[in-house]
């Protein structure tokens, strides 16, 4: 008697042990596949049974699908196909299935489990269910032993089945959660495209109503991300001012066209029609939503100087953003190297000189030094990508540029 | 806890397998690798040395018992050696004890088995 208890003690220990270890590996941060092969390796070792599987119920296939397998051939097909009366059967019922002796309405399924595990000699099929909802099965073979299962066995079965369930069920939540989350990273991949598209769209339309500019707001957006590139913007901010660069000029849609392609001087009043440009583009854009900051902002200001005599605020340098600053230097940059109705365009050398007579007034120290940069960059042939030079129209000596910008180099950073 | 390791000593006749560790997890499935290698070779006879092993749970249970089988398939004999008393009563309580012949130590499983053949 004393020896029977000492082992019944023994036994209790063993299957509280294995209800710890079930919890933890359920709760450990191992890869899915690893935690259902461990728990199987539980449930069998537990029951001292050699063969065995779990399976995870695939709703689109309608079949159990197995996940892991001990002590049979894990190559065949081993996927178990269900109807969708038996699958209600199998929720309904919330036991073990005896397969040796089915009940009415599982008939059909119990004979096509046995065939399809018959290599494994298949007793007993564990639905796993939580919230009426079928998750998987536990299918088991024969004892070690070749006895029967025991009460014992019944008792601790549906205990460690439910902590399996839970866990494939929170995987497959898991796993759904995670293909939402790739939608709608998709979704908000086209809806940038969409805007990308519009924008451009955009400003192909700003460029055509200037016959002169055509396209200006491509070359400023791509100037001013070769600029902001050097200067390390983040990925988002370097979309931002390539953004901003196609938009800079979109208030002149409004404006009069015959004022934009006029060849004369123009009028006060003309000149200030043509100020109101990036007002009235800031407060087109001013009630879009963009998925980048400070859009508006930029467009505003873009025709800024650090020396306060810019338009249409007159804010001094201190004011102006590095994004404001980049976008009104390649800006002025590229009016200086195309033709505009009231001028030729000018040499690259003529242009260099210009912006440095303007330094700190018009054009930002910084802005100005990295921009030589990547222009020397570009004609030595140092940057794989050149962003300002195949836009280029104008005429220029390599070698002359090239020393030029040299000793501005030097000059601008003492 | 040191990293879980099965060493060997290889016989003509058999194969000692040393498991170093607990074999509480699928680390413990070094053992049927080993064993499935030499049964390969054509090794039919294994004696498993538990001296190093503080504690089995369910999950070596069950890797034993896959060991057991395969043993079992050849015709062979499987002896588990020097196990601790909490472990000797899990073989029985389990009955892998019906299928692997359990000894105190190592040399008396090796005579036993020198003996039979
Ligand atoms: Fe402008």
């Amino acid at each position: 008697m004393a020896r029977r208890t000492s082992t019944d003690l023994r036994k209790h220990l063993f299957h509280i042990a294995t209800l710890t270890d079930l919890s933890e590996e359920i709760t450990s941060h191992r890869p899915f596949h690893r935690t259902v092969k461990a728990t199987l390796y539980m449930v069998l070792g537990t029951l001292s049974v050699p063969r065995g599987a779990i399976f995870r119920f695939d709703r689109e296939e309608l079949a159990f699908v197995p996940i892991a397998i001990k002590g049979f051939d894990a190559s065949k097909d081993n996927h178990l196909p269900v109807t969708r009366a038996q699958m209600r059967h199998l929720i309904g019922r919330n036991r073990y299935v005896a397969l040796g002796s089915p009940p009415p309405g599982l008939k059909g399924f119990v004979q096509g489990v046995r065939d399809r595990l018959a290599h494994m000699q298949a007793q007993y099929f564990i639905p796993l269910v939580t919230r009426k909802e079928l998750i998987g099965a536990i299918v088991l073979g024969p004892k070690l032993s070749r006895r029967s299962y025991n009460q014992e066995d019944f008792d601790l079965l549906p205990v460690m089945s439910n902590s399996i369930a839970v866990a494939i069920h929170n995987h497959q939540m898991f796993l759904s959660l995670q293909e939402k989350m790739r939608e709608i990273k998709q979704l908000y991949e086209n809806m940038r495209e969409i805007y990308y598209d519009t924008v451009k769209a955009f400003a192909v339309a700003i460029d055509t109503k200037d016959a002169f500019t055509q396209n200006h707001s491509l070359r400023v957006a791509k100037y001013a991300v070769a600029i902001a590139r050097e200067m390390h913007f983040s990925k988002d901010d370097l979309e931002g001012i390539y953004i901003a660069g196609l938009l800079h000029d979109i208030g002149k849609i409004v404006i009069d066209k015959v004022i934009l392609n006029k060849e004369q001087t123009l009028s006060k009043d003309e000149k200030s029609e043509i100020h109101l440009h990036p007002l009235i583009g800031s407060e087109i854009i001013r009630n879009i939503k963009f998925p980048w900051r400070n859009i508006a902002d930029i467009i505003r200001h873009h025709h800024e100087r650090g020396d306060g005599h810019g338009y249409p605020d007159g804010l001094n340098d201190a004011d102006l953003s590095l994004a404001v600053k980049i976008i009104s230097f390649v800006d002025a940059f590229d009016a200086m190297t195309t033709d505009r109705p009231y001028r030729r365009r000018m040499s690259l050398e003529k242009t260099i000189d210009e912006i440095c007579a303007y330094l700190n007034l018009q054009f930002d120290k910084r802005v100005t030094n990295v921009f030589f940069k990547i222009l020397k960059k570009e004609i030595t042939g140092e940057l794989p990508d050149p962003q300002i030079l195949p836009n280029l129209e104008v005429p220029f000596d390599a070698k002359i540029i090239t020393q030029l910008l040299d000793a501005l180099a030097y000059e601008l950073s003492t | 806890m040191a990293k879980f390791s099965v060493t060997d000593r290889v016989h003509d006749k058999y194969v000692v397998l040393y498991v170093n560790g607990y074999i509480n997890n699928l680390g413990g499935e070094k053992i049927d690798e080993r064993c499935s290698y030499y049964l390969k070779k054509g090794i039919k006879n294994f004696i498993i040395n538990f001296e190093r092993t503080e504690l089995i749970n369910s999950v070596g249970i069950s890797i034993l018992i896959g060991v057991i089988e395969k043993v079992l398939q050849v015709k062979g004999t499987l002896y588990f050696t020097n196990a601790n008393r909490v472990s000797k009563e899990i073989f029985r309580m389990l009955e892998l004890s019906k299928f692997a012949k359990i000894y105190d130590t190592e040399e008396q499983a090796v005579a036993h088995l020198l003996k039979k053949s």
